[in-house]
């Protein structure tokens, strides 16, 4: 091979990493991207149960039960609407009556939701960037350290 | 003036190292394919090391020796941009002494606050403490307040401080203010509710009794709690209530209980009153169980900080007392107590040799020093 | 009066940067041996004033000044002596500052220990340093001021957020931005080789130390952070895709890129342009983590208070810098001369290939991260990318590379023959299969995947001990000579022998933590009993706790194993005084064969507590194997070859004497 080939050799080679790498990333993106809702936006929008996503919003004060310590149920709201949540596993610490919250899991059936994860935030000021956001768009106030 | 000039010093000593820093400088003979072929030179070096060494084989070591001394060779031919060497330090320190300056002023005449003192936390707790200038400290945190008025920790001091100050109607806003903040606490209901209660001369109004009502619903043993709310039958005139929820407390309370003389007293009252079959008793609260270990309170409210800093500066004072007037026996058993209270056997047993030494001529305050070196497990 | 000191201070380190960027770059340009005397002193002017700044910070949070107002916000007089100081950077404006601390010693570094560059080069480098520390400093202090005063002085702090107050976390960002900021030397080499139009020998030998010094930091940083997050946010995970962690992930990926292609540039003269494009892009995923961590624009899970329009300032520091430097690369790159020529099957097309993967695996974190931010500006939809989507790119993408990496020392330069490279490693690829297939059979319902790990991580340890061992000549020459070989190992041989074995360490934790951890959530009483893994847990009780600056409650628990004790784990609830802010400590009982990590919940309304238990089979692999990298990116540091005034400059005007007039 001469150095032209050589290097053209090279250069295309490249190339088809970049493009297996690129058929990956496009291939998993369609597959695994988790949209995110609120209450009232699941509702707007006829989310079809069965639907893995996110729904996000605020935690109904006194709305949190939890019988035994491993079930919990609560009900996240965006003032608008309300999505009755089931969660099996520990909450985090900074998880609140009154404070945003995201879970990702699956809607059911009956409307209510099973999530298999339930985020809160390192700071205690934390307000998920889509919960305020999307909060903020209904014309909810927020407090202090919200939008962060 | 001070700062000024440090100022200036600052200045004047960077532009003085980057001036001297050219006016050492010499300019180099050495051009850029120099430092190459140093670079060249070394690996061959290298390898010579390696092969030697046996870990890498001859075969490699000879292929990498070709190689690098091609391109030592080749450096031979390479053109090197020639633009001639300069040296001319008096125009880098005119340059330094103009910039420097011109860039820093402004920036720090914008943003620096060249007038504020330092005030580290000892500083700030000194003055305070030291002048017991509790309504300054009181000004300051609530000159703070009114821009932060979230912030729950000067709520707390403020808190704590109207209720020394006798502010009770100041104090009972800020509990109130603290409860909000999410300091829901049945401690905090109950101070709200104390401090109501005594704003309104002894009488429990109605959000008092509220409040002590929410605090025995969230700790139903609290015993202060528990006290005011049968205070609140007592006066509301539901008497058997009121003697029920007393006995009950007494019962409940450690032999030991500071505040059982107050509920007997409160219990006492009680019977009197029933006994006359008079009318609801007692305006005021004369009866009230005193400042109910209201400097106790004030000092648990106080963070754990606060509160060892405060003590702190009060041992410290007492001890500079003690050296000033040596002869105060009881300031000495108080410091001796202190410092164990802190935790400091080590300085109250030196507190306690000293006290000795000094009081030998007086046999009873030795036998008091004694007993309470016993008392206190102090060797 | 201290605390003004250091305000100014910092100001005038700004001013001096402003200094050192033109002087040097000028000085250079003209040659002018005065100048740049001047602006490599500027270099150490600027590293004694911005630590004058930083250690009068740190000063403030030590005697809790709270008339500084980020002292105020982040401090507490309660706070451990530890937490105050590592508060200084527990918070946006102290973490900027150690940040620009940190890339104005790296100018000093290079200043001080840079003798065997050539003059012109180093003030370049130099005066790229100084826009970079100019641009930063400007946004310091424009934007994030630590020395903002507050008057009156607030009595009390309102206290460090008290999850960061660990002992790991404490030391995880000074490391990590060792490891971002470091990269910058290697940016600075990079545009200044643009500048001149010209790579230089004495160029590709004196970036390597600098990219692998914060390679070595990054890998260390990456790994406390992760640690961090395995034991303290009681999730039991350890690695969780999250945009703050990707951050820290693309540079440490591209700077792994680039230790290797630095090699071919120096041994073989080749790859010159590509390296000095990594080198850019190094140091722009470097400056786009901290965008993004700053910003706050991903929602991430470790995201402190952030402020948007830092971000744009950022962002703007950022355009400037990509866009420049990509910029004048279109310009001069195709100046270069192109370098020494290889077959495709050679120690340099292995190491492309290792370049491509790393590009195109950093490229789909790249994709992975941003695509949210992508689509909710183009059409205002919500998502999130979650773990799945790396899972499916980023690992389909590394799992060649590792196959490839025991090849790549076994080659030789220029021309390879794979047949040679098969005979020496045959033996070690039937034991890694070996070891594979019996994991397979071992764990019979056991994911294959999982097995496919082990048998990689083997194959890595094995292939990088194997090549050690050929060095040494083990086997055939006598053991007094192989150690004496062994003595005599260049430390970066031995650097990487250590690295390639640390990463397959690593690799078989990471595999084992994600297919074989063992879950169990349960609410238990005192004296209930729940299983996980091999182990029994017995739930003895709970007592209140008191912490300096916390109070809560601690609970303890008998770990059994075929019913004898092996101890008792304790986890914590916390509740920190200033804020009020909960927190979880695990309890974490670690063993080679996996950790048991127990984590205490809240109160059910039974009485009971909710108990997290995981198994995590494996776990500790992978902090000994990052521990292992770090060791081998020291190791290497300490290479003669490295080392700081080489013998060769004196040697240099003498050799250059007797050239000149031959030439």
């Amino acid at each position: 091979m001469t150095r032209k080939q050589k290097r053209l050799a090279m250069i295309l080679s490249g190339l088809a990493a970049l493009g297996v790498a690129a058929g990956l990333v496009l291939y998993a993106i369609s597959d695994t991207i988790v949209f995110f809702f609120t209450p009232s936006e699941m509702a707007e929008k006829h989310v079809a149960p069965g639907q893995r996503l996110r729904l996000g919003g605020m935690v109904e004060a006194g709305s949190v039960a939890s019988t035994d310590g491993v079930n919990h149920i609560f009900v996240v709201t965006d003032t608008i609407a309300t999505t009755k949540v089931h969660f099996k596993g520990q909450l985090p610490d900074l998880f609140r009556e009154g404070q945003g919250v995201v879970a990702e899991g699956v809607l059911q059936q009956d409307g209510s939701f099973e999530a298999d994860t339930v985020l809160a935030k390192h700071d205690e000021n934390y307000m998920p960037r889509e919960v305020a956001e999307s909060l903020k768009a209904k014309g909810v106030h927020l407090g202090k350290g919200a939008g962060q | 003036m001070l700062l000024l000039l440090t100022f200036v010093l600052m200045s004047l000593a960077v532009i003085g190292i980057l001036a001297v820093a050219a006016r050492r400088s010499t300019t180099s003979t050495a051009r850029a394919v120099d430092y190459d072929r140093a670079v060249f030179r070394d690996q061959l070096e290298e390898l010579q090391r390696d092969e030697a060494r046996g870990v890498i084989s001859p075969a490699e070591a000879e292929a990498a020796r070709n190689e690098v001394s091609r391109r030592l060779i080749d450096t031979a031919d390479r053109q090197e941009s020639t633009i001639p060497a300069v040296n001319n330090p008096a125009r880098v320190a005119l340059l330094a002494a103009l910039v420097i300056p011109v860039i820093a002023t402004p920036l720090y005449l914008r943003y620096g606050a060249p007038h504020e003192p330092d005030v580290p936390l000892a500083a700030r707790l000194d003055q305070a403490m030291a002048n017991q200038d509790f309504p300054a400290l009181i000004a300051r945190v609530e000159k703070r307040i009114e821009e932060t008025p979230d912030d729950v920790k000067g709520w707390e001091i403020l808190s704590s401080a109207y209720m020394k100050l006798d502010r009770y109607g100041d104090a009972a806003r800020a509990f109130a203010n603290r409860i909000k903040l999410g300091q829901n606490t049945a401690d905090n209901l109950t101070d709200m509710g104390e401090a109501l209660t005594l704003d309104n001369g002894g009488q429990i109004t109605p959000d008092a009794a509220q409040a002590f009502a929410d605090a025995v619903k969230i700790d139903p043993k609290l015993p202060k709690a528990r006290f005011f709310v049968a205070l609140a039958a007592m006066q509301a005139g539901k008497l058997d209530e009121a003697e029920q929820s007393l006995t009950a407390l007494m019962n409940d309370s450690p032999a030991d209980a500071p505040w059982r003389g107050a509920v007997q007293d409160q219990l006492d009252r009680l019977k009197q009153v029933k006994a006359a079959g008079a009318a609801p008793p007692m305006a005021g609260m004369g009866g009230m169980p005193g400042p109910t270990q209201e400097q106790v309170d004030a000092a648990q409210n106080m963070s754990a900080g606060d509160r060892q800093a405060m003590i702190r500066t009060m041992v410290d004072r007492l001890a500079e007392k003690l050296k000033a007037n040596p002869d105060d026996a009881e300031g000495w058993q108080r410091l001796i107590k202190a410092h164990m209270v802190l935790g400091d056997a080590t300085a109250a047993s030196e507190a306690l040799k000293t006290a000795r030494d000094h009081f030998k001529d007086k046999p009873e305050t030795i036998t008091a020093l004694t007993a309470l070196a016993k008392e206190l497990n102090i060797p | 009066m201290i605390v003004e000191i250091g305000h100014f201070a910092l100001v005038l380190a700004l001013a001096v940067a402003a200094y050192q960027f033109a002087v040097n770059l000028y000085g250079a340009h003209r040659n002018d041996a005065g100048l740049m005397a001047a602006g490599r002193m500027a270099a150490l002017t600027q590293a004694v004033l911005i630590g004058l700044a930083f250690f009068v910070l740190m000063h403030a949070y030590v005697v809790s000044d709270f008339s500084v107002e980020n002292v105020f916000r982040n401090s507490h007089s309660a706070k451990p002596l530890l937490y105050k100081v590592s508060g200084v950077w527990g918070n946006h404006e102290g973490s900027m500052l150690l940040w620009v601390f940190i890339l104005a010693l790296f100018g000093g570094a290079v200043a001080l220990f840079g003798r065997n560059l050539p003059p012109q080069l180093k003030a370049r480098v130099l005066g790229v340093q100084g826009s970079v520390g100019l641009a930063f400093l400007l946004f310091v202090v424009l934007t994030s001021n630590p020395f903002t005063r507050l008057s009156p002085a607030p009595i009390e702090g309102q206290g460090l957020n008290p999850i960061l107050q660990d002992p790991a976390l404490a030391f995880h960002p000074p490391f990590l931005y060792s490891g971002y900021v470091g990269l910058s030397v290697a940016f600075a080499f990079a545009v200044a080789a643009l500048i001149e139009g010209k790579v230089d020998a004495a160029w590709a030998r004196w970036v390597r130390p600098w990219t692998l010094a914060s390679w070595t930091f990054l890998t260390i940083g990456i790994a406390m952070g992760s640690w961090w997050a395995y034991y303290e946010l009681g999730w039991g995970g350890f690695w969780f895709w999250d945009p703050v962690e990707n951050a820290s992930l693309m540079p440490w990926l591209v700077a792994t890129a680039l230790i290797h292609s630095a090699i071919v540039v120096e041994k073989r003269n080749a790859l010159k342009i590509w390296t000095l494009l990594l080198s850019i892009f190094a140091f722009s995923l470097s400056l786009l983590g901290t965008f993004l961590v700053r910003s706050g624009i991903l929602t991430s899970v470790h995201a402190f208070a952030v402020d948007p329009d830092r971000g744009f300032f950022i962002l703007a520091i950022l355009t400037v810098f990509i866009g420049g430097s990509l910029t004048l690369f279109a310009i001069r790159a195709p100046r270069l001369k192109a370098g020494g020529l290889f077959a495709p099957v050679s120690r340099e097309g292995a190491l492309v290939v290792n370049n491509l993967i790393l590009c195109a695996a950093a490229a789909a974190v790249f994709v992975g991260t941003l695509y949210p931010l992508a689509l909710e500006t183009l059409n205002g939809a919500k998502i999130t990318v979650g773990a799945p989507y790396f899972n499916l790119t980023f690992g389909p993408l590394m799992i060649p590379l590792l196959l490839l990496v025991p090849l790549g020392p076994m080659l030789t330069w220029k021309r390879a023959s794979l047949t040679a490279v098969g005979r020496r490693l045959w033996l070690v690829a039937v034991m890694a299969l070996a070891i594979g297939l019996a994991v397979l059979v071992m764990t019979v319902r056991g994911p294959w995947f999982a097995a496919l790990g082990v048998g990689v991580g083997a194959w890595l340890i094995l292939g990088a001990l194997w090549e050690l061992s050929e060095r040494l000549g083990a086997g055939r020459v006598p053991l007094a000579a192989a150690w004496a070989r062994f003595r005599g190992l260049p430390r970066a041989a031995m650097g990487m022998t250590l690295a390639h074995a640390g990463l397959g360490l690593a690799l078989i934790g990471i595999f084992g933590v994600s297919f074989w951890r063992v879950e169990n959530i349960v609410a238990m009483k005192p004296g209930d009993v729940a299983s996980i893994g091999a182990y029994t847990v017995t739930f003895i009780g709970e007592t209140p706790l008191k912490g300096p600056n916390y109070t809560g409650v601690s609970g303890k628990f008998d770990l059994k194993r075929d019913g004898a004790l092996v101890t008792t784990l304790v986890s914590e609830k916390r509740e920190f005084k200033p804020r009020g802010m909960p927190t979880t400590e695990v309890g974490l009982y670690q063993t080679v064969a996996g950790d048991v990590y127990l984590a205490m919940g809240d109160a059910a309304m039974n009485g009971g507590r909710s108990v997290r238990m995981y198994y995590n089979p494996l776990a500790s692999f992978i902090w000994w194997g990052a521990a292992i990298m770090f060791l081998g990116g020291l190791l290497s540091l300490t290479d003669r070859r490295f080392r700081v005034g080489a013998p060769r400059r004196a040697a240099a005007p003498a050799f250059s004497a007797s050239e000149g007039s031959a030439a």
